[in-house]
């Protein structure tokens, strides 16, 4: 896939400020999106993941968020420099979004249909008629059985897994060419999941069209992504193709995060843990943020930022020590075959 | 673990840290709305607690001769019909209002938090309390603390309990709201786990964590409490006539509305001013303190 | 492991009456908790796992009396939990105790530490102030926190050290039987990973027993001898862990394992997936209750609920086919 990337973020900042001052949410994050790929953005909570995401999409609070960036390059679109109109315009028509939470995501007193048939007659100029057409047929491409019924319904007649179905729907109702889905199957149970995940899947092998799905499991991207950004606190710390990620980690964080998830097989008595717990907004460390609790961490790791390093192909990783680590992934890896 | 534990520098939890927490002073000391009404109520405090330093004559002691005297160096605030001084008997007037909007406030404090901690946390209570405050409050509030204090006859006791009565149901129901949220709380559970009775929950686990709605709800009804005393004195069922409340001094005044302004004038600021104060201290309450709940009236 | 468990539950119920909110009457009954048994034997963790609304918390509060239980039994060390008064549950409270998901709300925002973790010795009585204390500074040690924090409030601690805190709770009485109530999934996987090394250490050093109540699969895995598994309300299996993992019996159990995501990329195909949604606990089926959702199911499992039977060894299933299933997967 050599093509021109569908999105391209450089040097995205996003800082709050509120009553204690202000704090960067997201410092420095770029990557590349391609047209019909998956990107999976993994991190955990306060590692600035669906910050990144609102911030692509424009929809951080104007007065207490500041984005800035060099450029967010969307299909020909500057989304920094893009006026609000602009940005409604390709909000849901360009761009679609599906949060985490199926309960609050959707207007309770407002049925399916409605909120399936919105999206679609703003940005498009069609009938009621065709657009309630249009709705049913998306209702049942998202797996919902006798979805003209379900347009009659409210969201509170549908289960949180249907609901997410619904929230798919509305996201795909205008064709997006990108699709940002932040932990679209986390507040679900695994059966669930497996069954979104495999809906996301393949309607994107249908349509082609691009997605970030934010998670904080590695599950998950090992499930579904082509291409991983692996974010701690607020920065990125590695990125790179899927099956490189994981045979041949590049930042200890990521490996860290690899081995603290137990496994289905082996019997080990006690879990790989990542000592200390993740650094308050507040009070960053100076140098690589991880450092404080990284196991081979040296006294230069704690003076500046790390690089990004350039490994193999397109992976690359924030850590001065990524070509070590790489190495000694790849070691047993050639044993085993 | 260790080593990344948050800097120790922090000494032992003062007072205040463990009233409300550091962070919501130092919030509610940046409101400014707060800071406004806080120092409108100090102002009023301190001219009712050095009322009978600051004031330049006894409030009841009539001088025939300077009747109806505007505001003027001689006397700061003017004279009444009887030549009282003013300003003696607003600061004089202010204590009595603000006795009779703490007396409210007490009682509220009391039977508010017994009633709506109980109807909260027994549910079974919740039927019958809730539908007894749902009758009280059914009346026009004014109108049955009118009835309330015509049966029992004009006293400044008579004006604070009736003014309890009808604002005791409303704190009742803020409580029991609170009290109902809190009881889902998971610590209720871990307490129960490790043997508490229904009595340590309450005392120790819930009622703590309702005090910042209850403390918003206290400064709204002291701030009603004022004015609705200032209702009863004027219609003649508040503060017995001799004494210097501000209800009554309107009252007087408004005879004179067209002579001597000033006499209505002076005790109707006094009553703005002090229930502008209350109710501006109760709003940055309410945004630091609670955010989420919002007054029901 | 010695041959009398120190738990026993049996039979174990809980329905919830649905009334109409206008009209009062009774719309119906909802399982939340259906004749569910099981054992756990000192030192022993068992593993219960389900998906949201199977009452596997339910079960956990019911053990506990946290909610009361319409019937069955809760044999601890031979006695009968749900026939004790007041007064004697409060004694034995000290010896079962629980840990909860959300760390934020399972700590009162009021209290310190200090207060928060000596509260159960301060109820069961006993223990001087100071002795109290100390025991409150031996327990933040024990969880792996600083002893000098005990006058702190818990909004100064980050999820996972609150979390310890709960578990510092838990411990305080000298317990011998735990319920950790999701006790890990509302954490990051880095802290997840502490906070389950923490609680193997406490057992081992403790002798506990564990109740682990999770929806992670393989965090279940990892720290149970056995596991449990539910669907509304009732359990469909018990088995130890590597059998229940390596071979399960039951199509929902099946089903479970078959939608955790793969632990690397290369490993994605397409798998069985199971198709539905967990159906309403209100008025449930009259037969078995995944019927509804089972690939495998025949006449029989839509009529006659199937009872809970022991297969070879330890392994225990709800389901009138699991040989058939076993053979045809075999």
């Amino acid at each position: 896939m050599q093509t021109e990337p569908i999105l391209r973020v450089e040097g995205l900042r996003t800082t709050f400020s509120g009553d204690e001052g202000t704090a960067v949410a997201v410092d420095d994050v770029s990557f590349d999106v391609n047209a019909g790929e998956i990107v999976g953005l993994i991190g955990e909570s306060g590692s600035g993941k669906s910050v990144t995401a609102l911030a692509i999409m424009g929809l951080l609070p104007k007065d207490t968020a500041r984005v800035t960036a060099e450029r967010i390059l969307f299909d020909g679109h500057d989304l920094v420099r893009a006026s609000e109109r602009e940005m409604r315009r390709l909000r849901g028509r360009a761009i679609g979004m599906i949060f985490q939470e199926p309960m609050s995501s959707l207007n309770p007193v407002l049925k399916i249909g409605d909120q399936l048939i919105e999206p679609i007659r703003i940005h498009e100029r069609i009938s009621h008629r065709a657009a309630f057409d249009r709705g049913v047929e998306l209702l049942s491409k998202v797996g919902i059985p006798s979805p003209i019924q379900r347009m009659n319904d409210y969201p509170h007649q549908l289960s949180g897994g249907m609901r997410q179905r619904v929230m798919i729907a509305i996201a795909l109702s205008c064709s997006p060419k990108l699709l940002l889905a932040d932990e679209p199957t986390t507040a679900l149970d695994v059966t669930i999941q497996a069954q979104l995940l495999d809906l996301l899947l393949e309607i994107q092998s249908e349509t082609k069209m691009a997605i970030v799905l934010i998670t904080h499991s590695m599950g998950v991207i090992a499930e579904c992504a082509d291409k991983v950004v692996v974010m701690y606190s607020g920065r990125i710390a590695e990125q790179g193709p899927v099956t490189e990620i994981f045979d041949r980690p590049g930042h200890p964080y990521t490996k860290g995060l690899m081995q603290c998830t137990p496994e289905l097989t082996g019997n080990p008595r006690r879990l790989t843990t990542i000592p200390g717990s993740l650094p308050s907004l507040s009070a960053l460390p100076p140098g690589c943020r991880f450092a404080p609790r990284c196991g081979l961490a040296l006294p230069t790791c704690e003076a500046g930022r790390p690089p990004m390093i350039g490994l193999r192909g397109t992976h690359a990783s924030a850590c001065i020590r990524a070509d070590e680590l790489v190495a000694a992934a790849a070691q047993p890896e050639e044993a085993d075959a | 673990m260790t080593s990344l534990e948050m800097n120790d520098t922090r000494s032992e939890p003062s007072f205040l840290r463990r009233f409300m927490g550091g962070r919501r002073v130092r919030r509610l000391l940046r409101h400014r709305s707060f800071m406004i009404g806080l120092w409108l109520c100090l102002f009023v405090t301190v001219i009712a607690v050095l009322a009978p330093v600051l004031s330049p004559v006894d409030p009841n002691k009539m001088a025939i001769r300077s009747r109806f005297q505007p505001p003027s160096l001689d006397f700061l605030l003017g004279t009444d019909n009887l030549g009282r001084d003013l300003f003696s008997r607003v600061a004089w007037g202010a204590r009595l209002s603000l006795a009779i909007g703490l007396g409210v406030v007490l009682l509220n404090a009391v039977f508010g938090v017994l009633l709506g901690a109980l109807a909260g946390y027994f549910r079974r209570l919740d039927g019958i309390l809730m539908r007894l405050s749902d009758a009280l409050m059914a009346f026009p509030s004014v109108l049955l603390a009118i009835g309330i204090a015509a049966a029992m006859g004009a006293s400044a006791m008579t004006a604070v309990i009736s003014l309890a009565v009808v604002y005791i149901p409303r704190t009742a129901r803020i409580l029991r709201a609170s009290v109902m949220q809190v009881t889902e709380l998971e610590f209720v559970n871990a307490a129960r786990a490790a043997g508490a009775g229904d009595l340590h929950i309450l005392r120790r686990h819930i009622l703590p964590n309702c005090m910042a709605p209850l403390v918003v709800q206290l400064s709204f009804v002291f701030a009603y409490a004022i004015l609705s005393e200032a209702v009863l004195s004027f219609l003649g069922l508040g503060a017995a006539p001799t004494d210097p409340s501000w209800g009554i001094m309107i009252s007087e005044g408004r005879s004179y509305i067209r002579e001597a302004p000033w006499m209505t004038v002076i005790p109707g600021m006094a009553i703005a001013i002090t229930v502008l104060g209350l109710n501006l201290l109760g709003d940055g309450l309410r945004d630091v303190l609670d955010p989420r709940v919002k007054m029901e009236h | 492991m010695s041959n009398a468990p120190l738990l026993s539950v049996r039979d174990l119920s809980k329905h919830f009456t649905m009334r109409s909110p206008f009209r009062g009457t009774t719309i119906g009954t909802v399982q939340a908790v259906n004749r569910v048994s099981f054992d756990i034997a000192e030192g022993e963790t068992l593993g219960l796992v389900g998906e949201s609304g199977c009452g596997k918390s339910t079960t956990g509060r019911l053990l506990l009396r946290l909610i009361e239980p319409n019937n069955g039994k809760v044999l601890f060390q031979g006695q009968d939990l749900l026939q004790l008064d007041a007064r004697q549950l409060k004694k034995i409270r000290k010896s079962i105790q629980i840990v909860f998901q959300d760390p934020f709300s399972s700590l009162n925002p009021r209290m310190t530490v200090e207060d928060i973790v000596t509260e159960p010795l301060y109820l069961q009585g006993g223990m001087s102030r100071r002795e109290m204390r100390e025991r409150a500074r031996m327990l933040l040690d024990k969880v792996g926190l600083n002893a000098a924090h005990i006058t702190r409030f818990p909004h100064e601690f980050s999820g996972g050290q609150r979390q310890r805190i709960g578990i510092a709770r838990a411990l305080a009485a000298d317990p011998r039987f735990i319920v950790c109530d999701e006790a890990v999934s509302a954490l990051d996987v880095s802290v997840q990973a502490q906070v389950i090394n923490l609680l193997q250490d406490l057992q081992e050093e403790f002798n506990l027993s564990y109740l682990f109540i999770a929806h992670d699969l393989s965090v279940v895995r990892h720290i149970s001898d056995r596991v449990a598994v539910m669907y509304l309300g009732e359990v469909v299996e018990i088995a130890d862990k590597n059998a229940l993992y390596s071979a399960p019996r039951h199509p929902y159990t099946q089903a479970l394992l078959a939608a955790i995501p793969v632990a690397h990329p290369r490993l994605r195909g397409k798998r069985a997936r199971l198709g539905g949604e967990v159906s309403s606990a209100l008025n449930p089926p009259p037969g078995c209750r995944f019927s509804l959702r089972c690939p495998f199911a025949r006449d029989v499992c839509r009529q006659q609920p199937p009872a809970l039977r022991q297969l070879d060894g330890r392994h225990q299933v709800a389901c009138h086919f699991a040989e058939d299933l076993h053979a045809a997967a075999a």
